[in-house]
């Protein structure tokens, strides 16, 4: 059997992040789980682009003449694609820690519970 | 011109975007302006393309001149042209709306900021309707969820924490959908969706097709909360500004329908979706329990906002019960319900903003009101309901008259009986408001009888109440347009 250690880490991470995002009561540890868990996605994906001895997708210049083998370059689409899923996760993030930071300038704590609790003290 | 019309509905209000981005600082008076002429002008290319499409058929657009499966392309069918026609309905509608509603909400100097995210949203849900790559989609998906978690967020504390939890779920949806994409990728090696359409059949019956569909599927129920999923909705449609909920609550749970009926229909096979998967019935019964739990949960609140939230969560289970009776006639329902629940969410969520400006109050005991102070929003409210319980003229009439007709030909019983429920809950709700009014209010009450509304307010709700009508009484129209959605397949 073989063992992919790739797709093991990214089911991993995943998991990682999806029990961080549900079960942490700091909103910063839960803003910390959705990054993990992004971050496992773009390693699935840019995992699926790698080949076995393949190097970097970009020709050289004395390759011009010669035919070009596709296994000896790693799938450039999904390294494209996961430059646009970071900035998308950074923005996530970005706008994640400003909400969180708004809460804290709001009950001036980052537990959910005592939010919570303050909540329902100012329904009162 | 006419042939860029693809590009220039998303084009129009991104432009209008960054212009008002960088117009906000010196030039506060121009935004709104730039903000009329771009929903307008966006508009009039929205009807164009979507005469082109009625009468010339599909149309593809290019981007760079890139063929497609290596280059990113627009594609515009009949569904798409519908979409886009009615985002365009609404955001007109709701601009005009806001352009009221946001001086109330919203501080001074955020205003051109606010308008920006707006437009982004607008232009988000636009490219997500047109888009023909399977990635590209993911990226306007995020576009949009970013702009509408900062719009949804600026509706003071409550609305924080709401907008907070919002955006954890909407990124736990929207990476389901990435790792479903994935899937195909590695299955098929290309993301575009008409060639994604011709190399899945050969493989149907493999693990990986499955899980991508289940992927797909399950994020996608996340971000339209559909019932076991829907605990964000109503806190968030709750808290947040009205300004936002106007154009988000219409379109935002209605286009991941539309990204799921793409996929249904054009990326996997309907003969994939409806024969070779068999949880047809699994399905309706999941929307029948949306139906049945959300109007339940209508009955019990007391907060005007919150009766409405949960009538989104059962119309959702309409829509998703319709497409999978998998019966030409009832999906034909769901598509005409797509456009008269968006516009009758409009309707509801402008209503209740003009209540909550005029009478300060949510409860409905309070909202009973309105049938004295306030005119036209009164009158509104009785075309809206008379939509949610289907009377006849209006549209929604028309939908569950095609919902229940192809439910009952594929034996889905359970699906009517949850309708047939869910309507009087409809008629339940407006008579509480009725009878509260007629028959509780205390004569001694001295304040002046009626409030003149603002022309803002009334301009957009006589409009959002007479498309209601005019989708209802064209009905034939959309009959005969919405057919050519429906693939060969089912037909």
């Amino acid at each position: 059997m073989i063992l992919k250690l790739n797709y093991l880490a990214m089911i991993i991470l995943m998991m990682l992040g999806l029990w961080a995002m549900i079960a942490k009561k700091n909103i910063i540890k839960k803003l910390i789980g959705m990054a993990i868990f992004q971050t496992g996605i773009i390693l699935f994906y840019i995992s699926m682009g790698a080949k076995e001895g393949s190097t970097i997708p970009i020709l050289d210049y004395h390759h011009v003449h010669d035919p070009i083998i596709a296994s000896h370059y790693a799938n450039p689409l999904t390294q494209i694609l996961m430059l646009t899923a970071i900035v998308v996760g950074v923005a996530t993030l970005g706008l994640g820690l400003t909400l969180a930071r708004k809460i804290y300038s709001q009950y001036s704590t980052f537990n959910e519970d005592e939010i919570i609790a303050k909540l329902k003290d100012s329904d009162d | 011109m006419i042939n860029q019309a693809p590009f220039l509905v998303v084009g129009i209000p991104l432009f209008s975007a960054l212009l008002m981005g960088s117009f906000a600082v010196f030039f506060p008076s121009l935004v709104t302006i730039i903000g009329i002429a771009g929903v307008s002008l966006g508009g009039i290319a929205s009807v164009i393309l979507f005469q082109e499409v009625r009468q010339f058929g599909d149309i593809t657009y290019e981007f760079g001149n890139w063929p497609a499966p290596i280059g990113i392309e627009y594609s515009v069918d009949h569904l798409n042209a519908l979409m886009i026609l009615l985002i365009y309905v609404v955001a007109f509608f709701s601009y005009i709306y806001s352009l009221k509603s946001v001086p109330l909400e919203i501080p001074k100097f955020k205003h051109g900021y606010y308008y920006t995210l707006y437009f982004l949203l607008i232009t988000g849900l636009v490219g997500i309707t047109i888009t023909g790559d399977a990635f590209n989609l993911y990226v306007l998906f995020e576009i949009c969820a970013l702009s509408s978690y900062a719009l949804l967020a600026s509706g003071g504390p409550r609305a924080t924490l709401a907008t907070f939890y919002y955006l954890l779920i909407g990124t736990i949806g929207a990476c389901f959908y990435l790792i479903g994409v994935a899937y195909l990728f590695i299955k098929t090696g290309t993301l575009n969706m008409a060639h994604l359409f011709e190399l899945i059949p050969p493989i149907y019956f493999t693990s990986s097709i499955l899980v991508a569909f289940l992927f797909i599927n399950i994020g996608l129920f996340i971000k339209m909360a559909l019932f076991p999923l829907h605990g964000w909705l109503p806190n968030v449609y709750t808290k947040a500004p009205i300004s936002t909920t106007c154009l988000l609550a219409p379109l935002g749970t209605k286009l991941s329908i539309y990204i799921l009926l793409r996929f249904y229909f054009d990326v996997f096979n309907p003969e994939y979706v409806f024969h070779v998967l068999n949880i047809q019935s699994l399905m309706v019964w999941l929307a029948t329990i949306a139906i049945i739990v959300g109007s339940i949960y209508a009955i019990f609140h007391t907060r005007f906002r919150h009766v409405l939230a949960f009538i989104v969560v059962a119309e959702i289970g309409y829509i998703i019960g319709g497409i999978w009776t998998g019966h030409p006639d009832s999906i034909l329902g769901s598509i005409y319900h797509i456009c008269a629940d968006s516009l009758m969410t409009l309707s509801l969520f402008m209503i209740a903003g003009t209540i909550l400006f005029y009478l300060k109050s949510e409860t409905l005991s309070d909202c009973a009101h309105m049938f004295r102070k306030l005119p036209v929003t009164s009158v509104a409210l009785v075309i809206v309901f008379a939509s949610i319980v289907g009377i006849p003229p209006t549209s929604g009439f028309f939908s569950k008259l095609y919902l229940i007709k192809g439910a009952f030909q594929m034996g889905q019983y359970q699906f009517i009986v949850a309708l047939l429920f869910s309507s009087l809950v409809g008629v339940f709700i407006f008579f509480r408001l009725f009878e509260t009014y007629f028959y509780n209010s205390s004569p001694s009450d001295t304040s002046p009888p009626t409030i003149k509304e603002d022309r803002l307010f009334t301009l957009p709700l006589i409009g959002v109440s007479a498309s209601i009508l005019l989708l209802g009484l064209t009905f034939s129209f959309w009959h005969q347009f919405i057919l050519n959605i429906i693939p060969v397949g089912l037909r």
